[in-house]
């Protein structure tokens, strides 16, 4: 069972959103833990925000690469990985997850990929509409609590 | 503006080529010796090497208009302002003391290798130094270092030492210096301590042919005349035949302006260090300064020039020559190079043999097949192997960079071939070591880049491949971390040179970032095993990460003028252009304004090419580490490295300054003690 921080940050790299939580998947042969919170360490959890902080160097750098919004895989810190991706605003969205030690690595790790793309695509279409909000202005904290559980039933969904 | 601030690693490499890679001298003083200078010093707890050991730096104690002049296989000559010495204990004294140590630690250590391995392996072979020793040592000295050198002391430790392996020789003594007194010893004397030395049972694999005896004589010039000395000399030198520098030391009066402060604890290691820390401990009459007259200073230091630039480097010089006529030059000619062939083919089975059958010394066969000793783990020492690996050490030392790169790699597959793995990761080392160095020497100011094929050849086919295979020979095949430790600082540091000279930190960073990490977690595991915490050795790495990512960039030259820093604004905070800048001449009155429209940020042209924020997650962890020791000043010190990107002034209703993550934390901690402070 894989923890997750996800947050979303502004074009001044400030934090638009930050959530934690952890897979929900295979969680019920782990009685003893809660599903969906998530399992960090104190010492990890008081570096999320600077992990996340110092991808975007490596995110503003690999956005003029390529023409994908989904950066994919963009660093490694210490067994978290970093995913990435980023809007037309210059929004970025990351998500840090400590690896999950599964048998057959490769076939999984895949499997990530394509459902952490999935949810990067969906959380943009929330953030589009969350934008539409006339008493939104861009670089605003999202504290809209529907859309934060919104974004939990997409981590549900999807990790 | 110098951002962020640290070690510069030329610094770095300019200690390596002082304190490493250069001749090691041996002084054995008569005790009348001794006794004057302590009569001279007034200290009488100080002896005659101790005295000599701070001039070896002849880059810090100069004298005016020196030039050490150096000529070169090619017959180039070149001129160099320093050309720093090591003084050290002679060579017996130096290896008794290594013999107790090493059977101390073996004794420690039975735990860790199993028996059957050590005995398999070399018994001789031990850690270049002891990584809890150091982590001791790093805590103590970090209350007083200053923050910024911290670093420096931790890689001068790391790259100090007088250990004597026979699979490297820049820790055989290249001369052997008798110190005596002229009034008290006679020739006599000063024969017996040259026949007692030459009677040693030197290890075999130390040649001792290869040693330059000289003698310096001190004596009183008010007392003595000149001519006097000078027949001695003479007398010496027929009797004796060894050449000899006399030095004339006058007694001065006992004012303090005529004495110059000397610090002696001049490239001491780490266990001198702890040694030394402990005695001070207990008491008080070992201090740091010696006090030295000035004019017994001006004789030293002319002396020591004198006698470096006029016996050491000529006979290096000469030495080298010899041997690379004698041995190097058949070696590369066609014969040799059939033999190496028909000896690489036809010898496999006698080098099986040698496992079982112990020594077989010298070789009587022109082949030299069995001159490795398998069991002790060297090659004899009148043998080629031996002798060019020395050839391509001194030539090294005398700063002939590339003919050292080129005589490593030629012996090296010799190596391979006798399965002599010690051998072979020491010279993949130094084949870095010395490629990295040639390629770091700044002839001219304008360094013209290397090219693409160059870079990639280095990387992928030298510096990669060789990491590898010399971290596993000395961890897995040999047990001695340490050495693999050492190369990852050296290599590291050669490669953040290498990236300030021609600004191509995109080729190296991923790679530094990882011989850093690499060296995190080995000396993690090392002390977790030992039940010590890495603390200190951590923070300093992280430190050097944060360093070299702060220094990064990956600008091209035309564009190196966006970089411009405000000093009082940080890099990233996006602030924008104010919006008379932004709005120019079309922002007049009565044309529509949005308020809303976001602003170009300040650095906008740098996105993606700087790892300011990379640098400061490092240098975050680095004062996480330093938080639990209490060293504020430190903190501080680390926390002026991340001022660009975060703001370290006072608390704010900001992100970065919420008080469950860390930056938060630290702050709080900080203003906690500055309030205790006041109170």
């Amino acid at each position: 069972m894989s923890s997750y921080y996800f947050s979303i940050i502004g074009t001044r790299d400030n934090p638009l959103y930050e959530v934690e939580f952890s897979s929900f998947k295979s969680s019920s042969s782990s009685s003893s833990t809660p599903p969906g919170i998530s399992q960090f360490t104190d010492s990890v959890k008081e570096i999320l925000p600077f992990v996340s902080n110092s991808s975007l160097d490596l995110i503003e750098d690999a956005q003029w690469s390529t023409s994908q919004f989904n950066l994919g895989r963009i660093d490694s810190f210490y067994g978290l990985l970093v995913y990435a991706f980023i809007t037309q605003g210059n929004i970025k969205f990351i998500l840090c997850f400590e690896s999950s030690t599964t048998n057959n690595g490769n076939v999984t790790q895949k499997y990530d990929e394509n459902s952490i793309k999935q949810f990067f695509i969906e959380i943009n279409d929330l953030y589009v509409k969350c934008l539409l909000n006339p008493f939104y202005a861009v670089n605003d904290a999202i504290t809209s609590p529907d859309f934060d559980l919104k974004v939990k039933l997409l981590a549900k969904k999807y990790l | 503006m110098d951002f962020p601030i640290g070690l510069d690693p030329y610094t770095a490499r300019q200690h390596l080529l002082h304190h490493t890679f250069s001749p090691l001298i041996s002084i054995q003083s008569s005790h009348n010796a001794d006794a004057f200078f302590q009569n001279i010093l007034h200290n009488e707890h100080i002896s005659t090497s101790q005295v000599f050991k701070p001039y070896g730096n002849n880059a810090k104690y100069t004298i005016p208009n020196q030039s050490f002049k150096i000529i070169n296989n090619q017959l180039i000559t070149k001129n160099y302002p320093s050309f720093p010495v090591r003084f050290e204990p002679s060579l017996p004294e130096l290896l008794s003391v290594f013999n107790a140590s090493s059977t101390n630690s073996t004794n420690t250590s039975a735990g860790i290798t199993s028996i059957s391995e050590s005995g398999l392996k070399s018994s001789q072979l031990s850690q270049l130094f002891s990584i809890s020793s150091l982590e001791l040592l790093l805590k103590h000295s970090s209350k007083d270092t200053a923050e910024k050198d911290l670093y420096l002391h931790f890689f001068n430790k790391i790259i100090t030492s007088n250990r004597i392996v026979p699979f490297e020789t820049f820790n055989h003594p290249i001369s052997q210096v008798f110190v005596v007194e002229y009034e008290r010893d006679s020739l006599d004397l000063l024969r017996r301590l040259i026949v007692d030395f030459r009677n040693f049972s030197f290890p075999k694999f130390f040649q001792i042919d290869d040693l330059l005896i000289h003698v310096f004589i001190i004596y009183d010039s008010n007392k003595v005349p000149n001519n006097e000395v000078i027949s001695f000399q003479n007398q010496i030198k027929s009797t004796l035949s060894i050449n000899s520098t006399a030095f004339p030391i006058a007694e001065t009066k006992d004012t303090q302006d005529n004495f110059i402060k000397m610090s002696i604890i001049e490239n001491s290691t780490i266990e001198e260090d702890l040694q030394r820390i402990s005695l001070q401990q207990s008491s008080t009459t070992t201090p740091n300064y010696i006090h030295i007259p000035k004019s017994a200073d001006a004789v030293i230091r002319t002396k020591l020039y004198e006698y470096i630039n006029k016996y050491l480097i000529p006979h290096m010089q000469s030495k080298i020559r010899f041997w690379d006529d004698q041995m190097l030059q058949p070696k590369k000619s066609i014969t040799g190079r059939f033999f190496s062939a028909s000896r690489k083919f036809f010898n496999n089975n006698s080098s099986d043999s040698n496992l079982s059958n112990v020594t077989s010394l010298s070789s009587s066969s022109g082949l030299n097949s069995a001159s490795f000793n398998y069991h002790e783990n060297f090659y004899y020492k009148s043998t080629p192997e031996q002798t060019i690996r020395k050839l391509a050490d001194w030539s090294l030392i005398l700063k002939d960079f590339k003919y050292a790169y080129s005589t490593y790699d030629l012996i090296k597959k010799d190596y391979t071939n006798d399965k002599a793995w010690v051998y072979v990761a020491s010279t993949q080392e130094m084949c870095i070591v010395s490629l990295l160095l040639a390629q770091t020497q700044q002839v001219n100011l304008n360094p013209i880049q290397p090219d693409k094929n160059t870079l990639r050849k280095i990387r992928h086919d030298i510096i990669e491949p060789y990491i590898d295979n010399l971290s596993y020979t000395f961890k897995s095949r040999l047990n001695l971390k340490s050495y693999s430790l050492k190369t990852l600082t050296i290599v590291v540091e050669l490669l953040l040179c290498m990236c300030s000279t021609f600004s191509i930190s995109w080729w190296w960073n991923d790679l530094i970032e990882k011989y850093l990490l690499k060296l995190v977690s080995e000396f993690d595991s090392h002390l977790i095993a030992n039940n010590q915490r890495s603390q200190v050795i951590r923070a300093i790495l992280y430190e050097r990460l944060g360093y070299s990512f702060g220094k990064c960039n990956f600008l091209s030259d035309e564009n190196r003028h966006l970089l411009h820093f405000d000093a009082a604004s940080q890099f990233h905070s996006k602030q924008e252009l104010s919006e008379e800048e932004e709005l120019g001449e079309e922002g007049e009155i009565g044309f529509y304004k949005n308020p809303n429209k976001l602003h170009a940020p300040q650095n906008n042209g740098l996105d993606g090419l700087m790892r300011y924020r990379k640098s400061s997650l490092w240098y975050l962890l680095s004062i996480r580490e330093w938080v639990p020791l209490k060293n504020y000043r430190q903190i501080e010190y680390l926390l002026n490295n991340i001022k660009l990107v975060y703001n370290i002034e006072d608390i704010k209703d900001v992100w970065h300054d919420r008080e469950d993550i860390l930056l938060g934390v630290v702050k709080r901690i900080l203003d906690k003690h500055e309030r205790n402070i006041v109170a």
